[in-house]
């Protein structure tokens, strides 16, 4: 079992507000890592600083033994980091398909001779991309609106090219921020069998999310974030029980009534 | 046949230029526009393009086509230069900025003596009328078959990316700043060679054709045409360049008939008039 990822001490600030502070956690590879706690806890952010939408006041980022906290946005996509966001950020004027196709960006290398020239290499380039985004719009079910407009798509719809565009970069980390958030539980529920089988070809998954039976039912290790810091860690069962966990969601009073009632004993609460 | 060849070109060479030459501009500020870069420098690297043909063949006995080349050089050399600190600016503020840039360029070749200062520059060599035409629509047709090729392929995939959402596009892996220096360095040159061939077409050139006035007609171009595909930004262009000939009949009111058709149109087609969009990938591919 590798770490993956490795966050240490990351730490931003927004004039006064320490929005993250000196967080630190691991992916390990093959796992779904959640990252979970209370609106404002700072889950958005450290997602905007992995990605380089935010950069970082200190602080060191590892994925697959590279440093990449000084990188652009760009070479980090190449490194192997995918992203969703929590509000959805499709190209809403293309189609499905060249939103998904754009997703190859980095992985695609001709020189500008071979693609004004048609040649060889870039026709095989442009096919071997058509295809494989063909295959992950197959896999998240919307190969038939292909050649629709992307910003007519229902929410749950968009969510899925989301992913899909996510993964045609072959990343190696896929960070999803809040998929679930706007679904139905029918959606929900294919959502996670749509993760989970992604878990099962070797991604591993950090997810950003509200929806707790989605987190405990997916997740094999989550980090809860309060005002910017880590407050607790461990397997879904561990941070379930956890009482500064249930104090940061519930209040410190409820979660003294709750310590001093059987609750816990008996398996801890859906927090 | 020939004759009536003769008469034609003899009657309507200018306005036939102009079509060319103006759509050249047009798909200068298309390349821009088309990755969301409300760039205003058009005007300004015209005019370096025209001041720079004009000088070579003027003073230094240059033959023009080599001249013409040197007209997209310095222009992008200039794109280069000012590209580094106005990357990082984006929607008005980057417009400010560049109508800054030009109004230093209209200050200095008003201010200048190698440019003739408020004089300009005159008896430029210029095109026989044939070659002259040959010359711009071949240029016009080359560079829209380039965009073209562009525009259907991963780049064209990048570009669009770009202006809708740049942050997103630079997660797909989209190098944004290198993009937003290409485009600006390709617009800069196609608007230098559009300068340069009106001032062989001409024969005179002075600092004020390429001021506030001119960015902003030629940025009309490519707001009445649309940039959901090159065509699009030069069928702008040309109607914009036609419409005052068109009118002609209409004599006192030309103007404002004029005017109206260009506020109707931006109101009720706010994409532009040519919506049709290119796909951006290649069908082969």
């Amino acid at each position: 079992m590798t770490d993956l990822l490795s966050l240490q001490n990351i730490t931003v600030r927004f004039g006064g507000l320490t929005a993250v502070d000196h967080v630190s956690f691991a992916v390990t590879k093959g796992s779904i890592c959640g990252l979970i706690g209370p609106n404002g806890a700072g889950k958005t952010t450290l997602f905007n600083i992995m990605s380089g939408l935010v950069p970082q006041d200190h602080g060191v980022m590892i994925l697959n033994g590279v440093h990449f906290e000084h990188q652009q946005i760009w070479q980090r996509t190449d490194l192997g980091l995918a992203r969703t966001f929590q509000n959805i950020r499709l190209f809403s004027d293309m189609t499905v398909l060249e939103n998904v196709m754009a997703g190859a960006h980095s992985r695609i290398h001709v020189s500008l001779r071979a693609l004004l020239l048609r040649q060889q290499s870039w026709r095989r380039d442009e096919q071997n991309v058509k295809d494989q985004a063909f295959a992950w719009l197959d896999f998240v079910g919307l190969r038939d609106a292909a050649f629709l407009r992307a910003g007519d798509l229902s929410y749950g719809d968009q969510r899925r090219v989301e992913i899909a565009r996510a993964l045609m970069s072959n990343p190696t980390l896929i960070m999803l921020d809040e998929p679930a958030a706007g679904l139905n539980p029918a959606e929900t529920k294919s959502l996670m069998q749509l993760i989970g089988s992604l878990k099962q070809q070797g991604f591993t998954i950090l997810i950003v999310e509200h929806d707790m039976p989605l987190v405990m039912g997916l997740c094999d290790a989550i980090t809860v974030l309060n005002f910017g810091r880590v407050i607790a860690h461990g397997t879904p069962q561990e941070v379930r029980t956890n009482p500064q966990v249930i104090e940061a969601y519930l209040g410190a009073k409820i979660a003294h009534d709750l310590a001093s009632s059987s609750t816990l004993a008996n398996g801890g609460v859906h927090v | 046949m020939s004759q009536w060849l003769d008469d034609f070109l003899w009657t309507y060479q200018t306005l036939i230029a102009s079509l060319g030459i103006n759509g050249l501009l047009a798909l200068s500020m298309y390349v821009v526009l088309s990755i969301g870069q409300l760039s205003l420098g058009q005007a300004a690297f015209m005019g370096v393009g025209a001041y720079t043909s004009a000088l070579l063949t003027l003073k230094w006995g240059v033959p023009l086509p080599l001249a013409l080349c040197g007209a997209m050089c310095v222009p992008a050399l200039m794109a280069l230069v000012i590209g580094k600190p106005t990357l990082r600016l984006s929607g008005v503020y980057l417009a400010l900025a560049t109508i800054g840039l030009g109004e230093m360029v209209r200050i200095a070749l008003l201010n200048l003596d190698i440019t003739g200062s408020a004089l300009g520059l005159s008896s430029i060599p210029t095109f026989s009328p044939l070659i002259g035409l040959s010359v711009i629509y071949g240029a016009l047709v080359a560079a829209l078959i380039f965009a073209m090729l562009i525009v259907r392929s991963h780049i064209g995939r990048a570009m669009e990316a770009l202006r809708e959402d740049e942050a997103a596009a630079a997660i797909m892996g989209i190098n944004i700043n290198y993009a937003k220096m290409s485009a600006l360095v390709i617009s800069s040159m196609l608007a230098g060679l559009a300068g340069a061939l009106n001032a062989h077409m001409t024969s005179f050139i002075g600092p004020n054709d390429y001021g506030f006035d001119a960015a902003v007609t030629i940025l009309s171009y490519a707001l009445l045409g649309g940039i959901a595909s090159p065509f699009a930004s030069v069928a702008g262009a040309f109607i914009l360049t036609l419409l005052p000939e068109v009118l002609r009949p209409l004599h006192d009111v030309r103007t404002i008939v004029n005017g109206l058709i260009i506020v109707i149109a931006v109101l009720y087609m706010p994409r532009g008039l040519v919506t049709w969009r290119p796909k951006r990938y290649s069908e082969e591919g």
